[in-house]
């Protein structure tokens, strides 16, 4: 358990919320945020007198994406992670799987929840807070919020994009991928990732009516709903999206980096995070 | 006829147009395999952009000449025209799982083998006049499961049996085009998206393009070449169909 | 098959359900159910399918176009029906039944939504004021170009009170509009206007509804004006892409779930109300409902 994420339930009007509150870290996820959230998923699937789920963030941001200083711990976690000074290909295989696309990964946790999730997404919507947007059903988005993943275009993309291709279409999804860009609200909307966008300040009143009006259904209607979607989601190959971004995810690690190419995870190694976000943004930014 | 040019890490891949392409042209269709193909295998190169040096990147072709083609791959070169076009060595596809980032800048119109191209590469930037028609009525290897994937099933069915070619803003709007951008600018428009793309780590573009390709499997893209064969005669029967009924028009 | 129906449905049909061919080869099947915004009865969709399949064998016939008489295209099927479904001594429905209904005289291999998604002519819908239900999910999704007006209102309206229903889980419906608005629109149950349908993708084009008919035929005009060995190739095509992408499939609706869903105490149920006050009373038992929960949030 962590004060990070918060897990709080209003069994009255059926709705389980999981506020994001790590703000002097922008909301970046440890890993004790990753399995905290994850927890409180399994915990409202289990609750019957929980029908829609609302995730939203204190501060400014939804969060900047993993925690890139735990990025070598999450391995040393998993098991054969600690055996050699380079983590085993096995620990990197087993800690994607069980952190993000796993059966009881993060992303798979939101995205076969039984229940009806909503995001609020404000500021910086980075890595996690991009998946937050592709898992969730409904989004709201403030007109701060920006959507991307810079790491990608540091390292080369590591996770899941059948889902970014099936909200936005191949060539856009490419741009997101390869580019380093970010989308702000609008064109977030445009292109198929949010629902609609809000003024900051009423975000999370309207995140919270648009949960409630979800409970409206009957919880038959919303588990009928979802166990087809979860086939269908099947059917499009999202699970299989899945499978392979584990598999891939747990090559990033292996990546040569040749000479004149910027290592950002050495930077962070050597440097620390914020000497090594200010070299990268020199670096692909000049 | 094919030129190619590399400034750091990025390949320039130029061409006079598509026309060759679009007449099933086998020698044509091998040079543009081997110069990406090359191109792509090379440790220096991250980024490919294909143009054309012509005004049009892809001008539609004349009937006479659809038929003529239509005999490349429903008479006796079809095994040869395959193996050029639709195999997994063949054109297509090493443009569709190109192991490196593929970019095609258009100006003028794009019919045709064009709009195959299109599909087939990662970005397209295009000049604001441009004009992109379906590659469906004259390709028996275009792939529709590619266009939906681009812009959703049904544009790609409005594409395909719409009256008219597509303007720029309706390509942009389909997310079939990235960027469309004033005529002088579109060569520079590509090489700056192209070299966006070369910030990538070598290796991290090879795990992209990994990721890319195993998703394109799982969607059917790669079964959707596979079936290229199947749909010769029947392409080549509505080629002599269309042209009986103009010439009938005609007369 | 066994034509289901009763005696009033079944001899109301081929006047609700009409058809004519001109002689450039455009076939219009058009529902005339005005009354009712052409809620399609059990006779009225199986005699749809049997114009479908009659276009598909006539070579005269170079396109199919579809609309509907009065102020809507289709509200959807008509609910409580009596189409031979009662069994002397049952009063819940059976599986049996619900997949009889569900299935062959719906979405499934035997129904009129299957022979639209694989007919083998190209289909054209003309769509204006209201589409929702299974007008939505097996026949505006289903058609190869779709054209609506600004003031359609387009969806599976019935999802407030039924679930989604399908509406979220539907291949096709994703791979048309994007998964994040099959989401949207499945969970809240909003109506899709035509400019959103046509931003979104599912539309061909949106235009005034004066312009509606003359857009149509200037579209159906221009394919039956092509060969058809060449529209038969676009068919092949399009049928071959589909299976691929498994978008032609029948997607699993709540068609067939529905009569089995069970409202806990603090839920209301659909078909309960509609026993007590009928279908109008439950709508409107629905909104009441809604407007509370909205100035519940509110107040808080």
């Amino acid at each position: 358990m962590t004060s990070q994420i918060r897990c709080e339930k209003n069994v009255q009007a059926h709705t389980g919320r999981i506020v994001i509150n790590r703000v002097d870290m922008d909301n970046a996820f440890s890993i004790e945020m990753v399995k905290a959230m994850r927890d409180g998923f399994a915990d409202f699937a289990q609750d019957d007198a929980i029908k829609a789920i609302l995730i939203c963030a204190e501060g400014e941001h939804l969060t900047c994406g993993f925690d890139l200083t735990q990025v070598e711990e999450i391995y040393k976690q998993a098991p054969g992670g600690s055996s050699k000074k380079v983590p085993s290909q096995r620990a990197r295989l087993m800690a994607q799987d069980a952190l993000w696309w796993g059966t009881d990964g993060l992303y798979k946790r939101i995205l076969h929840s039984p229940k009806v999730t909503v995001l609020a997404a404000k500021g910086m919507c980075h890595e996690v807070g991009l998946y937050l947007s592709l898992c969730c059903d409904l989004v709201l988005a403030a007109d701060t919020a920006r959507f991307g993943n810079p790491r990608w275009s540091h390292l080369g993309v590591d996770g899941d994009i059948s889902m970014l291709v099936a909200a936005v279409g191949l060539k856009r999804a490419k741009e997101l991928m390869m580019f380093g860009l970010e989308w702000d609200a609008r064109e977030a909307q445009t292109y198929g990732l949010v629902d609609e966008v809000i003024n900051e300040v009423q975000l999370d009143a309207a995140a919270l009516e648009l949960a409630t009006l979800c409970t409206q259904v009957m919880r038959d209607g919303i588990a009928a709903e979802k166990h087809v979607v979860f086939a269908s989601l099947a059917k499009m190959q999202i699970s299989t999206g899945f499978a392979t971004a584990a598999t891939v995810g747990a090559w990033a690690s292996n990546i040569h980096f040749r000479p004149g190419e910027f290592n950002f995870l050495r930077e962070v190694r050597n440097q620390g995070l914020d000497s090594a976000l200010t070299a990268a943004d020199t670096h692909f930014h000049p | 006829m094919i030129h190619v040019t590399e400034t750091g890490a990025v390949a320039t891949i130029t061409l006079r147009d598509c026309e060759p392409l679009s007449r099933h042209d086998i020698d044509f269709a091998m040079q543009l395999r081997d110069a990406v193909r090359d191109t792509a295998d090379s440790n220096t190169i991250k980024a490919i952009v294909i143009c054309a040096s012509g005004p049009d990147f892809s001008p539609p072709s004349s009937p006479t000449d659809l038929l003529k083609a239509a005999e490349m791959f429903s008479g006796a070169m079809r095994h040869k025209w395959h193996a050029a076009y639709c195999a997994p060595s063949g054109l297509y596809q090493n443009l569709a799982y190109c192991k490196k980032v593929l970019l095609t800048a258009v100006q003028g119109r794009c019919a045709g083998a064009g709009s195959m191209l299109v599909l087939c590469s990662d970005f397209t930037v295009c000049a604001s006049r441009s004009s992109f028609e379906s590659p469906f009525a004259t390709l028996p290897e275009s792939s529709l499961v590619l266009a939906a994937l681009t812009m959703r099933l049904n544009r790609a069915k409005s594409w395909m049996l719409g009256p008219q070619a597509w303007n720029s803003e309706q390509a942009v709007q389909a997310g079939l085009v990235n960027r469309a951008v004033d005529a002088a600018l579109v060569s520079s428009q590509a090489q700056t998206m192209a070299q966006l793309a070369a910030r990538m780590p070598l290796d991290g573009i090879a795990m992209t393009k990994l990721l890319a390709e195993a998703f394109l499997d799982t969607q059917g893209v790669g079964q959707d070449f596979d079936m290229a064969g199947f749909y010769c005669d029947s392409m080549a029967a509505a080629l002599h169909a269309r042209r009986s009924q103009q010439r009938g028009a005609s007369a | 098959m066994k034509a289901y129906g009763n005696p009033d449905s079944l001899r109301s049909a081929p006047g609700q359900v009409l058809f004519e061919k001109s002689a450039n080869g455009i076939a219009r099947i058009t529902l005339n159910r005005p009354e009712k915004h052409n809620a399609m009865t059990v006779p009225m969709r199986a005699r749809l399918m049997t114009l479908i399949h009659q276009c598909e064998e006539d070579d005269d016939v170079r396109v199919i176009v579809l609309s509907g008489n009065g102020k809507s295209f289709c509200s959807g099927n008509e609910i409580n029906e009596d189409w031979g479904q009662r069994v002397p001594g049952q009063k819940r429905m059976t599986l049996t039944m619900a997949n009889r209904y569900a299935s062959d005289l719906n979405y499934g291999r035997q129904g009129f939504s299957q022979a639209l998604t694989r007919c083998s002519k190209i289909t054209v819908l003309q769509l204006h004021g209201y589409c929702a239900a299974a007008a939505y999910f097996m026949i505006a999704t289903r058609s190869d170009l779709v054209v609506v007006t600004p003031n359609s209102k387009i969806g599976a309206l019935e999802a407030r009170f039924l679930g989604p229903a399908g509406a979220v889980s539907a291949v096709h419906i994703n791979r048309i509009l994007g998964t994040k608005a099959a989401r949207r629109y499945g969970y809240t149950g909003a109506a899709m206007s035509g400019d959103d349908a046509l931003r979104l993708g599912l539309a061909h084009s949106c235009v005034s509804d004066e312009a509606l008919h003359s857009e149509v035929n200037t579209i159906a005009m221009h394919i039956a004006s092509q060969p058809l060995p060449l529209l038969a190739y676009y068919k092949a095509r399009i049928r071959a892409a589909e299976s691929l992408f498994q978008t032609n499939v029948r997607e699993i609706s709540g068609l067939l779930f529905s009569h089995f869903l069970q409202a806990d105490q603090d839920e209301a149920h659909f078909w309960t109300k509609v026993k007590e006050s009928g279908v109008g009373g439950a709508l409107i038992a629905d909104k009441a409902r809604l407007a509370a929960a909205t100035k519940k949030v509110e107040a808080a």
